[in-house]
């Protein structure tokens, strides 16, 4: 056996003898971490001395490395799109580059000759459709000073949420309260967009990225996004509904001041919600059922595919 | 850090943040949750002030709110957190057990959450053991998971083991092998226990979490905090490492020849053989029962490939 490939087979075999022997050996001794330290590790919350020591620890113990094994197990799985990015990416897409492509297309069909006679074409038919196509915004019965405000009041409360989630997400550290603020004028900037009064359907998570504390990981800052809310709105403004945790559903009658608990049928994940009407909407599960309720959440009824 | 005194300021603000008024935990109990808190984690310590407010301001303080809450009974607490928590200890007991095992776990966890049991006239619920270093999410998820091994640990003490995993035949038939082949296992044995106690914590918690504790490699990331390609790219610098080290020993230490070291890696792939790794790792794990896991007993993985997430 001279090859690399054939040795590091040999120590591949001979390490999961020897490993798994160990674990098949596992005993409890004083120095075992209990869950509440090993739950503390885990989410990141541990000082570095005090997480290395664990770490050392972990790496010898067999009964300790079965206790971190069943915790892994037991998390909740940190992806489960309804939409694959491809998927998103395409819908997204599709219509500007339609109508690139589409531009283009008449842009080289057209003869040059009857593109420059074009304007003067226009300008002729603008003139004759003056009276109607005089204001150039979308029509709106708000008064202008009414938007203003709506817009102002959408951004207050984006700022509230803003610090709620900064207070829950703890940023101990610089560096997490710059990954805050960072976020917040993107969150803002979502939020003074005019609310069309259509359905509307909020995919993006809201909770910012802050990085989680001392020796938290990239992986379990990502698992905090993916628990992140799902937010749906009505044709009503103040109807707002949203997915939390991926397991709880929650109804706002005030835009989002405040949330009531919806009951739901079933425990499972829960990964879209869509608002139909002040009173009814759909959700997804990670396993593609959707559910609708027209009555604000009282019963949920399965829909078929 | 045996008798923690807060100050009323700090524990105000907290409770503020905590929405302590929510459940209607009175001040005074949350600062004396907030105290215990301390002094668990500054036990033997005296940190100064700056120290504490950091920690406790690091605490999951709504879950502890919530926690104390519970303990004391509250029953608008006790909804919420039976809502709110319900579903993902179940999830999480479907996943550690798919035959539903962990479920009865789960509900006789709520039981001791509630606190069934009783001292001296008061309710004693395991919601005192919950200090808001981690979540609640995280924290019931790791008592499920200690119920869970501590289950199997119990249940493989009652059972006899199979002829295959008892102590007498871990360790491999040498003596019935040709003398010079026994030599080989040995001398590798010896080294590649060698080229494990060198071993970084981390690398080593990385091979014991594949190999023995059968986790993917995205599984593995998840616990350690790593991407699993890194993981990946750690495993395989790590086997090769000890490739290595294993080569080295086994030319300089027991001065075998190229070709004696082929036939020590030949030697192993048929008969691989365990070695007793707290023997290696010192006294530090001083064993007092004996016992084990079966929950990691899945089979193993196939040799050289790593299994990926979407392997499992």
């Amino acid at each position: 056996m001279n090859s690399k490939t054939d040795r590091d087979g040999a120590i591949d075999d001979m390490l999961r003898a020897t490993l798994r022997a160990d674990a098949a050996r596992a005993t409890v001794s004083d120095e075992c971490i209990d869950a509440e330290t090993i739950a503390a590790w885990s989410d990141g919350a541990l000082p570095a001395a005090s997480a290395a020591r664990i770490e050392t620890h972990l790496s010898r113990c067999s009964h300790c490395q079965a206790l971190l094994a069943a915790l892994v197990r037991s998390a909740p799985p940190t992806t489960a799109p309804s939409r694959s990015i491809w998927q998103r990416w395409q819908l997204r897409w599709v219509v500007p580059i339609a109508a690139a492509a589409s531009a283009l297309a008449l842009w080289i069909a057209i003869p040059s000759d009857r593109r420059e006679a074009a304007p003067q074409i226009a300008a002729l038919e603008d003139s004759r459709q003056q009276p109607a196509t005089s204001s150039p915004a979308p029509p709106s019965n708000e008064p202008a000073p009414l938007r203003e405000e709506a817009a102002r009041n959408l951004e207050k409360r984006s700022a509230q949420r803003q610090f709620r989630d900064t207070t829950e997400d703890k940023p101990a550290s610089p560096a997490a309260d710059s990954a805050a603020a960072a976020a917040a004028p993107v969150r803002r900037d979502r939020a003074a967009e005019p609310q069309s009064l259509q359905e509307t359907v909020t995919l993006s998570r809201e909770a910012p990225a802050a990085p989680p504390l001392r020796g938290a990981t990239p992986d379990q800052a990502s698992q905090r996004q993916e628990l992140a809310a799902l937010e749906a709105r009505s044709a009503d403004p103040a109807i707002r509904w949203r997915v939390v945790n991926r397991t709880r559903i929650e109804r706002s009658t005030d835009a989002g001041v405040s949330w009531q608990a919806v009951a739901f049928p079933e425990a499972t994940d829960l990964v879209a919600i869509r608002a139909l009407s002040t009173t009814s909407a759909f959700v997804t599960t990670a396993d593609n059922r959707q559910f609708r309720t027209d009555d604000a959440g009282k019963t949920w009824t399965p829909v078929a595919p | 850090m045996d008798d923690a005194r807060l100050d009323t300021r700090v524990v105000q603000r907290l409770y503020r943040r905590a929405n302590g008024d929510r459940w209607g935990v009175p001040v005074a109990r949350f600062g004396a949750v907030l105290e215990a808190s301390v002094s668990r984690v500054f036990s033997g310590d005296s940190p100064d002030q700056r120290q504490v407010e950091r920690y406790l301001d690091s605490l999951h303080l709504e879950d502890l709110a919530l926690a104390c809450a519970c303990a004391d009974g509250h029953e608008g607490a006790w909804e919420h957190f039976v809502r709110e928590h319900r579903p993902l200890l179940y999830r999480a007991a479907d996943a550690i057990d798919s035959t539903g095992g962990a479920r009865e776990l789960a509900d006789s966890l709520y039981a001791e959450l509630f606190g069934l049991k009783e001292r001296d006239g008061e309710r004693q619920s395991l919601f005192r053991y919950f200090h808001g270093r981690s979540s609640l999410g995280t924290w019931l998820r790791a008592l499920l998971a200690q119920r869970h091994i501590d289950r199997i640990r119990q249940t493989r003490r009652l059972d006899p083991l199979p002829a295959d995993e008892t102590p007498e035949a871990v360790p491999a038939p040498v003596t019935s092998i040709a003398p010079e082949r026994a030599r080989f296992v040995v001398a590798m044995r010896r080294a590649v226990g060698a080229a494990l106690a060198r071993l970084v914590p981390r690398d080593r918690l990385r091979l014991a979490c594949y190999y023995a504790q059968n986790l993917t490699l995205a599984e593995i990331g998840r616990a350690i905090g790593e991407h699993e390609a890194t993981v990946s790219r750690h495993l395989t610098r790590t086997r090769r490492t000890i490739r290595q080290s294993v080569e080295q020993s086994l030319k300089q230490v027991e001065n075998m020849s190229d070709a004696e070291i082929s036939e020590c890696f030949s030697s192993v792939s048929t008969d691989a053989g365990p070695l007793d790794l707290a023997e290696l790792f010192g006294p530090g794990l001083a064993r007092k029962n004996t016992g084990g896991d079966r929950s990691t007993d899945e089979g193993p993985a196939e040799a050289g490939h790593y299994r990926s997430r979407g392997e499992q």
